[in-house]
């Protein structure tokens, strides 16, 4: 086989794979574009459906905005939804897929939209019933459409959904296929490779083998093919060639070794110097370079020596005795090597017996010498030197120049070398000692009692010891390499990169206190810099302070604590309204409160560091003798005894003294604590000059009797009966009596709630001197406000049938004084319970005759004790309290009731309004003021007839004529162009107690609304119906109409003449006979249905005659029991329509045998038509629904029957009534009204 | 241009055939549902003319079966009644209400033929 025809086999080997490989691809790929195509056109569909429900839901909306609204807007937005819908229902006429549903779908929003129309064609939707109903089947109706279209909507997400996961399918199949492919490809390759190499390779590499060969000087090699092909001749042709090679090659021979043994020893100078290079080891590399150099000159020996302390001290040698190595020191300039080491010059040495004696080495018996110094950066660092170069035979040989040349070179190199093993070695002892340093250092940094971390200016820990660990919850080896606010954020404690930063900022030593949850740390970071002087690291250390820290919290908490005891103590001292002082032992002031300033008139400046300054000559004995008691360490309580004040007046105090002690327990010190007790002894005085002040009470019942509001009443009684300028109880509170439920109330307390505030509220009366007469003014413009004691009297209920001091304070009518509640014969617990007091007294409130409450008065706070001439005079004052109080009872019931009779008749919302007997009205509400838009004044005083008809006489028609002329109320349905609409006008007479006829009150609705929203809603119905007759006739009239007209036309154009005339007259007639009967559609679609007067009885006679053959098919027993009943105007077609439906259920709800029974009656005003039946009735549940649109509970049923019926019923404006029981039946009433006439 | 008239009054039909063919258009002509369906599938008519109201199959119906088949299609619904505010025919091109005097219709014709497809 050629070479070519291998080729050719190999290349189509190569497409035949390939095309393998595409055409797999493509399978591939047409699938998945094929699932492409289907995933697009489902995803196309299901935005369709998507429009289509959006669509439907928003026409709906449209027309549900119309009903709700009335809004025009609406209207055209659902002739725009609707044209949507229709829009998007057809683009489903070019989708294959589901056309039956879709037809199925159209078909039903015809009918939605049938229902919708009828909605949009009410001219008052709002309120209206019937819209209400259509908006009822509407919404159902959309509800099943919308479930429709979302049936098609799932099954499209479904496609879509299965097309996805074809997709997953497809890219399995596809990654199965490239793993495959790259398999299959991999293998194919390696199969042509092996082929390739068998029949291409192998020939070229023998070819290749036997040229290498010959490259190597061995030219008796041949190629051995027997090959026909390209091979063989190449083979051949190569032998050939090698042929001739050989015999040229023989000449040149001797040539090639001389030049070859030049380079040996070039190239081996080379490699020694790259062997002394690498050696970094020094003493190995000096015996090395000894060798080397000695093997390189074909020497006897070599020595090396280096330069230590001027002294050239041999390193090394080679050929040499070792033991004469220590004895060759040589000092600089000594011997050959000395010179050669201070002149930095190389030397050789042909003879040395003809050299100079100190030239001669000792010990070494040597003939040629050659030295050359050891040189680096300028510096003679040694000498290397040889002696005796060896001829090949074994005869001692000269040194030639060429060889000082050589050895230079080397030395050069060596030089190098040493220098370079030299700092090697410095190197590895100075790392020695870092490794040795860092040990101690690392033993030093775990074992120091505190955290160290380092940290970079990432803060980035680069290191922690073991106490680090204790801070950041974690082991070392876990922080180290994270960033400290990682670590130490988690744990939430100290924060050590917080010191650093500061550190890093500044570049100084920085440290902190921290706190992490019970513990506390000192940190101090530490800066360290990097060789640019700026700060690289920075180390901290952490120190448990917790125990220094929780020392220091202590003592501060106790400073704290004790500092606040004693402001306390201060505060209390200062804020006492007795007088505190503190003396020394020897009486001299050490504090004086606000208490002492006030009761003694000395400030607190004016004392300390003085003797007390306010003991009464007459007691200063006693005085002593108290003093000397209490050094001793007594307590001295309540002493009453005497005391100069600063302005010279004597007052009484009671008097408190005890001991001061300090911490070890010794006297250091007298407390006082005294009280003022003067005023007690003059409250007699008081009494007299409250006497005095009787004529300041007169103002204060004449100022009662000026108000008539009871809260402020009360409130002025109980202020007199506080005030100091009135009967100066300190508090009152007044009961008065609930006689419905036999108890007394709390109504009303004046008074200070606690100590503080009577003193606070003492204090201010007598810093503003408000006169009585002042503060009932201020009660009077209602500045006074609720206290606390309002709040705890309101909540008291006292019953009267206990034996209580206020039941028999009501009883007797007579005061009560009580003097020790505790321990008297008459408690009242209640009293000490809210009140907590112990004396009180008790007056009675009489008042024609009649009790009406209980005055209540006690003195808690400055412990006055109630007296007999108290009573009295509250006893009296008494009387007048309850007068007072009656008449604004009295007053507040009657402006309570006017009030709300008032309010009512304001805000009704009909007019109402009344007249005198002669039609002059008095009175009006708000509803008639707006309804006229008059002023009240301006209606008020005229005749009635003149303001709500505009006449000048009363209206005959008017009930109010008739309430006049009869006297009898009267209520009647009017329609007053005047008022503009029609109104349900109630009048009733007012008659006075003799009987007498006073005048009229007028009750007037507005029900025109109401009426013409009746009417639109039944006319709206008539014409629907009549609309759809209408379009049958104009199909049957129409149609010939344009084939007349049409063909006259043609006609018309095809004659001439009188021909030609009489076309053109049918043309034009058919013209107008069009016209007309556009407008005739036009009238007829407002459809209107006319009643007729007919008899019920005879309309159920023909609705029995269509179902008496089913009712004896069933077996049912049926009854009717007519009643004598007028004929009425109902449209007589609708309304047996109405009752055939009632029927037809009743005869479905009655089981064979059982029985329907049908009346007619007359009930009051209508008309009544009863269907009876003996069924299962209906249950309370569906009871609601029955009458409702597409309401059944039948499986046939259409759900209409008893709609059409309730719609039918309410046109003719009746009502129906339904009665049902479970298991006995039902019964359904048809009220129809009996009308006159026709309006 | 194919016109596919259909209608069940003969004389209506005769009438548009005959006016139509004087515009110059070629005129299909159906009378019952079936037969309009089958001329519109079969004979590939460029515009239809439908009346809503006839015995057999109600217009708008049909309407919308044509539409499924070839939405492209243009159709004029022509009536004797107004149905203007029936919205079913918002599917179709063009509305007019039935007249002797025949030029609503070619103008919606004229109109509509000329709309490039």
């Amino acid at each position: 086989m050629t070479l070519k025809s291998r080729l050719s086999i190999f290349t189509a080997a190569f497409f035949l794979i390939i095309g393998a490989f595409v055409s797999a691809s493509f399978l591939i790929f047409s699938q998945l574009a094929v699932n492409v195509g289907n995933l697009t056109s489902a995803t196309k569909e299901h935005s369709h459906y998507e429009d289509v429900k959006y669509n439907i839901l928003e026409t709906g909306n449209a027309v549900r905005g119309w009903a709700f609204s009335g809004d025009d807007s609406f209207k055209s937005l659902y002739y725009e939804r609707l044209e949507n819908t229709y829009r998007s229902l057809a683009a489903f006429f070019v989708s294959p897929d589901e056309r039956k549903e879709m037809e199925g779908i159209f078909n039903d929003f015809d009918e939605l939209k049938y229902m919708a129309n009828d909605v949009i064609s009410a001219n008052r939707p709002v309120g209206n019933r019937h819209v209400a109903l259509k908006l009822r089947a509407l919404g159902a109706m959309e509800r099943s459409l919308l479930e429709r279209v979302e049936v098609l909507h799932l099954k499209t997400v479904e496609t879509i959904n299965s097309a996805e996961s074809r997709f997953g399918a497809i890219k399995k199949t596809m990654e199965y296929y490239l793993g495959g492919l790259f398999t299959a490809s991999a293998l194919a390759f390696f199969l042509l490779a092996l082929f390739m190499r068998r029949m291409i390779a192998k020939p070229f590499n023998d070819i290749l083998s036997a040229t290498d060969r010959i490259k190597s000087g061995d030219f008796h090699y041949r190629i051995e093919s027997e090959r026909q092909d390209e091979f063989g001749l190449i083979a051949s042709g190569f032998n050939a060639m090698v042929e001739e090679l050989h015999r040229t090659g023989e000449v040149n021979e001797d040539l090639y070794l001389s030049a070859r043994r030049q380079l040996l020893r070039l190239s081996s100078m080379h490699e020694l110097a790259k062997a002394i290079t690498s050696t970094l080891d020094l003493d190995e590399l000096l015996r090395r370079m000894a060798e080397d150099a000695t093997k390189l000159l074909n020497a006897r020996g070599c020595i090396i020596r280096l330069l230590e302390a001027d002294k050239l001290a041999i390193k090394a040698s080679f050929g040499v005795p070792k033991e004469i190595e220590s004895m060759m020191t040589l000092a600089l300039g000594e011997g050959i090597p000395g010179k050669v080491a201070r002149e930095g010059k190389p030397l050789l040495v042909e003879d040395l017996s003809k050299m100079p004696e100190d030239w001669k080495i000792p010990f070494l018996p040597a003939t040629s010498v050659m030295n050359v110094p050891l040189i680096v950066r300028g510096a003679v660092i040694g000498t290397l030197g040889l002696y005796d170069k060896m001829a090949p035979d074994g005869s001692i040989a000269v040194f030639s120049s060429d060889d000082l040349n050589t050895a230079e070179g080397f030395a050069s190199l060596s030089a190098i070398a040493i220098d370079k093993a030299k700092m090697f070695e410095m190197v590895l002892q100075r790392e020695n000692e870092a490794i040795e340093a860092k040990k101690r250092l690392d033993i030093l940094f775990d074992s120091v009692q505190g955290g160290i971390i380092t940290m970079g200016v990432d803060y980035r820990i680069l290191s922690a010891n073991r106490f680090a660990e204790l801070w950041a919850g974690r082991p070392v080896a876990e922080m180290t390499g994270k960033s400290a606010i990682e670590v130490f954020h988690e744990t939430g404690g100290i924060c050590p990169h917080c010191s650093a930063q500061a550190t890093f900022e500044t570049g100084e030593i920085n440290a902190i206190t921290q706190e992490s949850g019970l513990k506390y740390a000192e940190l101090t970071s530490y800066p360290i810099f990097g060789e640019d002087g700026k700060v690289t690291e920075s180390v901290v250390f952490i120190q448990d302070i917790t125990d220094r820290v929780l020392y220091q919290e202590e003592m501060l908490g106790l400073y704290r604590e004790v500092t606040q005891t004693k402001e306390y103590l201060e505060s209390l001292i200062d804020n006492s309204a007795d007088a505190i002082i503190t003396t020394d032992l020897n009486r001299v002031v050490t504090s004086w409160n606000h208490g002492a300033e006030k009761i003694y008139g000395y400030t607190a400046e004016e004392t300390m560091g003085k003797a007390v300054p306010f003991i009464a000559e007459l007691v200063e004995d006693a005085d002593r003798e108290h003093t000397e008691r209490v050094r001793n360490g007594e307590v001295l309580k309540n002493i009453e005894t005497s005391r100069r004040k600063k302005d010279g007046t004597i007052i009484d105090v009671s008097l408190t003294l005890s001991p001061i002690k300090d911490a070890s327990g010794a006297i250091i010190g007298i407390s006082g604590i005294s009280r003022d007790i003067s005023e007690k002894k003059q409250v007699e005085l008081q009494l007299i000059r409250r006497n005095h002040e009787l004529s300041r009470l007169f103002f204060i019942s004449s100022a009662m009797r000026s108000t008539l509001d009871l809260d402020r009443l009360l409130r002025m009684i109980l202020t007199a009966v506080t005030m100091g300028d009135g009967l100066g109880f300190n508090r009152s509170v007044l009961f008065l009596l609930d006689e419905d439920r036999n108890i007394l109330k709390g109504a009303m307390g004046v008074g200070p709630s606690n100590y503080e505030e009577a003193a606070r509220v003492w204090e201010r009366l007598s810093v503003e001197k408000k006169s009585l007469n002042e503060v009932m003014q201020e009660i009077e413009t209602g500045l006074s406000e609720d206290s606390f004691l309002d709040k705890l009297s309101a909540g008291i209920e006292i019953p009267l049938d206990s034996d209580g001091v206020f039941a028999r304070a009501i009883r007797e009518r007579v005061p009560f004084n009580v003097t020790d509640a505790r321990n008297g014969s008459l408690p009242d617990s209640i009293l000490i319970q809210h009140f907590g007091t112990e004396a009180y007294a008790v007056v009675p409130l009489v008042s024609r005759d009649r009790v009406i409450g209980v005055l209540w008065v006690d003195n808690l706070f400055n412990r006055r004790q109630i007296t007999d001439e108290d009573i009295r005079f509250l006893t009296a004052f008494s009387n007048q309290i309850a007068a007072a109080i009656e008449n604004a009872k009295l007053f507040e019931k009657v402006s309570f009731a006017e009030a709300e009779l008032e309010n009512i008749f304001r805000s009704i919302s009909d007019m109402v309004y009344f007249t005198d007997s002669n039609y002059v009205i008095k009175s009006v509400n708000r509803a008639v003021i707006e309804r006229f838009k008059m002023q009240e004044k301006d209606i008020v005083g005229k005749k009635c007839f003149d303001v709500l008809h505009g006449r000048s006489e009363p209206p005959h028609s008017c009930p109010h004529y008739k309430t006049v002329t009869e006297k009898k109320a009267s209520v009647e349905e009017m329609e007053d162009p005047h008022l503009g609409g029609t109104f349900l006008v109630s009048t009733s007479p007012i008659f006075d107690v003799p009987g007498n006829f006073l005048g009229t009150v007028h009750i007037i609705s507005d029900i025109t609304e109401l009426k013409q929203m009746r009417q639109k809603l039944a006319n709206a119905e008539r014409m629907a119906a009549l609309g759809e007759v209408a379009a049958k006739v104009a199909h049957e009239i129409r149609n010939p109409l344009v084939s007349v007209g049409g063909f006259a036309q043609r006609l018309e154009r095809k004659l001439d003449g009188n021909l030609r005339e009489y076309a053109s007259i049918i043309t034009k007639e058919v013209n107008r006979l069009e016209d007309i009967l556009r407008d005739i559609l036009g009238f007829v679609r407002q459809v209107r249905i006319s009643r007729t007067a007919s008899n019920i009885n005879d309309l159920l006679a023909e609705t029995l005659s269509l179902v008496r053959p089913e009712i004896a098919e069933r077996g049912i027993t049926f009854e009717t029991d007519f009643g004598n009943v007028p004929d009425i105007l109902i449209d007589p077609d609708k309304i047996k329509e109405a009752i055939l439906n009632i029927i037809k259920n009743s005869i479905q709800a009655v089981a064979p045998h059982g029985r329907i029974t049908i009346k007619t009656y007359t009930w009051g005003s209508d008309v009544v038509a009863e269907v009876r039946d003996t069924g299962g009735g209906i249950s309370e549940k569906d009871m609601p629904f029955i009458f409702d649109p597409f309401y059944t509970t039948k499986s046939g049923g259409t759900g209409l029957g008893l709609a059409i019926t309730r719609r039918v019923i309410e046109e003719h404006n009746g009502r129906i009534k339904t009665e049902s029981q479970i298991g006995h039946g039902t019964a359904i009433q048809v009220f129809l009204p009996i009308q006159k006439e026709e309006k | 241009m194919k016109i596919l008239i259909v209608d069940d009054d003969l004389h209506i039909r005769r009438l548009y055939k005959e006016e139509l063919e004087d515009e110059g258009y070629e005129i299909l002509i159906a009378e019952t549902g079936a037969e309009a369906l089958d001329l519109f599938e079969k004979e590939n008519p460029d515009l239809v003319t439908l009346d809503i109201l006839m015995p057999d199959v109600d217009g708008i119906k049909l309407l919308r079966q044509m539409k499924e088949k070839k939405p492209q299609v243009p159709i004029i619904m022509s009536t004797a009644y107004d149905y203007r505010d029936d919205f079913a025919v918002w599917a179709s091109e063009a509305y007019i209400v039935k007249s002797a005097e025949l030029t609503d219709l070619k103008e919606a014709i004229k109109k509509l033929l000329s709309k490039p497809a």
